[in-house]
């Protein structure tokens, strides 16, 4: 009942009126790319080359558990492999290829020019590590695949990507709902953009004898509150994932270029940049004019990802990764911390209906985090966000489930 | 380039603590300056000037107490010369809202009393509502409250009635002389011989220099709801349960509808309700608390008012409930119970016992 708990969203402030108009800048000639041996939690991987060795886009550099993959992105040589910084502020073993700027592909698969005539089986017979994404294993029986056009504060990558590749974005929507069985496709886009929403209907014509629908929403998060979307059978998938798997079954060649969103007040130039992955961040930053005049790094943040729940990283020498869709400097966002005036702000704006405030105060108390159900936080981060003391209550809630879970 | 790690969100609100304290700040000077025009038009420039006075004491007290507080208590950092010590002092002194506390306090005060009271009755509010507990935020009990409790407890007699009326202000000959327990001959005969409703609605009868103004008051929390600085359940479910509470007794003493209308707009329950009622600090955190805690302040004001000699009803309840808030905040924050319905039914109950034990309680006693 709203009543009691207001569970209020948060409006994305026009951070994306940033990037949104700008042209998408091509920053494709690399001179080098390095591509970290990790890949989300994975850290374990066989390599395959060496240095000297000469390798082509697409050439497996590397495999790890679950069929993971690790592909070059450019043609070229492997130069070194070395310790570099990472998005996941640990350092890790990199392979540093230096680009003949001949763009060789390697095929992966045999590619399927017209994707409509894939069976279910076929896709199904893919390892998932090729695919990015588990095809197998639905619980419950899927009804609609949502692809969600609505990303966080800032980031209008996936925008950009559906801008360009429309045709494949319906196409691999196509694929989704064939592979796990879903009546109906849906693409939720915000409605204050509205050049995409024009796109994106008019696309959609082309598929009229297909149940898809083009949603537009209001811009702000969370978008569903109270039970995950596969509890009640829909199946969410992010944008540039359908687009990049469209893409490989189409060409044989895996991801190995994507769109980036550079925004902040901390960059001179904020837009999106279509790179290779493994480009280093310095380069990219450097192409679209660097940080404002006299950015003093000291009171700015560099942030990977939106600026919810984006992590902040401590340099600018790291490799794009596929899944970063984000880089933010944001300048002027260190407040003063005050003392908590038992307001309720927070807990107004929490989508799992906890109380951060209270869970902050419950200290070490087993009994009492447990009441308090400390472990439902999802580190969303709309707490802090909104506490007019500017506490951190994220950073708390999080580690009293962390404390909570590891006393279970 | 090299930047520093911080946890996330990295987003911050563009509302700050100290901007709802302003906020609430500015619906206290209109109601302040509201008051003064009241008391000037009523009753003539001297208590338009005894109001003034009591404000600017107070006000001036409570920031004097803060900085007296932080001069002494330099948390171990040693400065050199007083004006640096007095330097540092003045923005913890800012900080502690010394001016909201000494305002509600103030405007709580009747104009006669006496300018060393409001001096005695601000540092209390100051000091031991908000100082020792570690400043604004940490306190348990509403300072203001604080305030308005030893002022009436310490100097109510020393309060120099206004002239028309010997021995006490309207509200008081009611509540002492009959404990609200009046037939409706002797209500008819208030009503027509001191004052009407609208009177007493408009700020034509003396008694707190602020709860005269209750038109301000009203304008003050629209403002307020509408900056969204208040939760608007706690005045309305207070006040409701006021009102429904006192047409039963209303009805029991063979009353009209005059009785709870007069029953909300006497005394200082309407600037209770709207200044220290909402509260965040001294009241509960989520919605369920702040609901059933409206509904006990209800309970336990009209207990006073009913049983007891004593005018100021608010002061007392609001400390009452202060102490329970941790008790309700820790059981409306567990989730094992946080079905809508069951908080529905436990605020239901909580109602009628509240009513039920209120009007029980008097009767029994009456
Ligand atoms: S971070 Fe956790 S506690 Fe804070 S709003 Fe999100 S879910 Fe709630
Ligand atoms: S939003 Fe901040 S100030 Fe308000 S209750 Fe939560 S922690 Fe306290």
């Amino acid at each position: 009942m709203p009543f009691f708990s207001q569970r209020k969203s948060v409006v994305i402030r026009n951070s994306k009126k940033m990037t949104e108009s700008q042209p998408v800048l091509k920053y494709l000639k690399p001179k080098t790319v390095a591509i970290p041996l990790k890949y989300m939690q994975s850290e374990h991987f066989d390599r395959h080359v060496d240095i000297g060795d000469s390798v082509k886009i697409g050439t497996k550099l590397a495999a790890g558990k679950d069929n993971i993959i690790l592909f070059s992105t450019v043609s070229g040589k492997v130069t070194a492999i070395e310790k570099r910084d990472h998005v996941s502020l640990k350092k890790a073993d990199h392979i540093i290829i230096e680009n003949n700027f001949l763009d060789e592909k390697a095929l992966l698969i045999a590619p399927v020019p017209d994707l409509k005539t894939l069976t279910k089986e076929r896709i199904g017979a893919y390892p998932n590590g090729v695919l990015g994404m588990d095809m197998s294993v639905f619980t419950k029986k899927i009804h609609t695949v949502l692809l969600n056009g609505i990303c966080e504060s800032y980031i209008t990558s996936n925008e950009a990507g559906m801008l360009v590749d429309t045709d494949l974005l319906f196409e691999g929507l196509l694929l989704l709902m064939k592979n796990s069985g879903a009546e109906k496709g849906i693409i939720t886009v915000r409605k204050n953009f509205e050049s995409l929403l024009d796109v994106l209907t008019n696309t959609a014509k082309k598929y009229a004898d297909h149940p898809i629908e083009i949603k537009a929403v209001e811009d702000i998060l969370p978008m569903c509150q109270g039970h995950t979307p596969l509890d009640v059978g829909v199946l969410t998938v992010d944008t540039d994932m359908t687009i990049a798997f469209a893409r490989f079954l189409k060409t044989g060649i895996p991801q190995y270029e994507r769109i980036v969103t550079l925004s902040g007040e901390g960059f001179r130039k904020p837009q999106n940049v279509q790179v290779r992955i493994g480009t280093l961040l310095k380069d990219v930053v450097e192409a679209i004019g660097g940080y404002v005049e006299g950015l003093n790094p000291k009171h700015a943040r560099l942030v990977a990802g939106g600026a919810f729940r984006g992590s902040s990283v401590i340099t600018d020498d790291l490799s794009i990764l596929s899944t970063t869709n984000a880089f933010l400097c944001l300048t002027d966002i260190e407040k003063e911390v005050l003392p908590c005036i038992h307001c309720g702000t927070c807990i107004d704006y929490c989508p799992v209906g906890i109380q951060p405030v209270q869970i902050a105060a419950a200290g070490k108390s087993h009994e009492l985090l447990e009441k308090l159900g400390a472990d439902r936080c999802v580190g969303c981060g709309h707490c802090s966000s909104v506490c007019p003391s500017f506490i951190e209550l994220t950073s708390t809630t999080t580690k009293a489930k962390a404390f909570y879970l590891s006393k279970k | 380039m090299r930047f520093p790690y911080k946890p996330s969100p990295h987003i911050k609100a563009n509302v700050s603590t100290t901007h709802v304290l302003h906020t609430v700040l500015l619906a206290l000077l209109f109601v302040a300056a509201w008051s003064i025009v009241i008391q000037y038009i009523n009753f003539g420039a001297d208590y338009a000037i005894r109001a003034v006075f009591i404000i600017l004491t107070a006000c001036a007290t409570a920031f004097v107490t803060d900085i007296a507080f932080y001069l002494i208590k330099t948390d171990g950092v040693k400065y050199t010369t007083l004006g640096e010590r007095l330097k540092a002092t003045l923005p913890k002194a800012f900080k502690e809202a010394p001016l909201v506390t000494a305002l509600i306090l103030a405007l709580s005060l009747p104009v006669g009393i006496p300018l060393y009271a409001v001096i005695v009755a601000t540092i209390f509010a100051e000091f031991i509502g908000k100082l020792i507990f570690g400043g604004v935020g940490s306190n348990l009990f509403n300072p203001a409250a604080v305030g308005i409790v030893i002022a009436g407890l310490a100097f109510g007699s020393t309060i120099v009635p206004p002239d028309a009326y010997a021995g006490a202000t309207p509200m008081a000959t009611i509540a002492s002389h009959y404990n609200w327990r009046i037939t409706e001959a002797v209500g008819v005969q208030f009503i027509c011989n001191h004052c009407s409703l609208g009177h007493i609605f408009f700020g034509a009868v003396r008694g707190g220099i602020g709860e005269a103004a209750r038109p301000a008051i009203l304008i003050a929390l629209v403002f307020l709801i509408y900056k969204k600085v208040i939760d608007w359940v706690v005045p309305v479910v207070f006040v409701g349960t006021v009102f429904v509470a006192t047409l039963i007794f209303g009805s029991y003493l063979c009353l009209g509808l005059w009785y709870p209308v007069l029953h909300v707009f006497s005394g200082s329950l309407i600037f209770g309700a709207v200044f220290m009622a909402t509260d965040p600090v001294t009241t509960p955190v989520n919605r369920q608390g702040r609901i059933l805690f409206a509904i006990f302040l209800a309970m336990i004001t009209l207990i006073i008012r009913f049983n007891a000699t004593h005018t100021e009803a608010m002061g007392f309840s609001i400390l009452i409930m202060n102490m329970f808030v941790p008790f309700i905040d820790r059981k409306t924050g567990n989730i094992t119970t946080s079905k809508p319905w069951a908080k529905a039914a436990v605020l239901c109950i909580a109602w009628v016992c509240a009513i039920g034990l209120a009007l029980g309680i008097s009767i029994m006693l009456g």
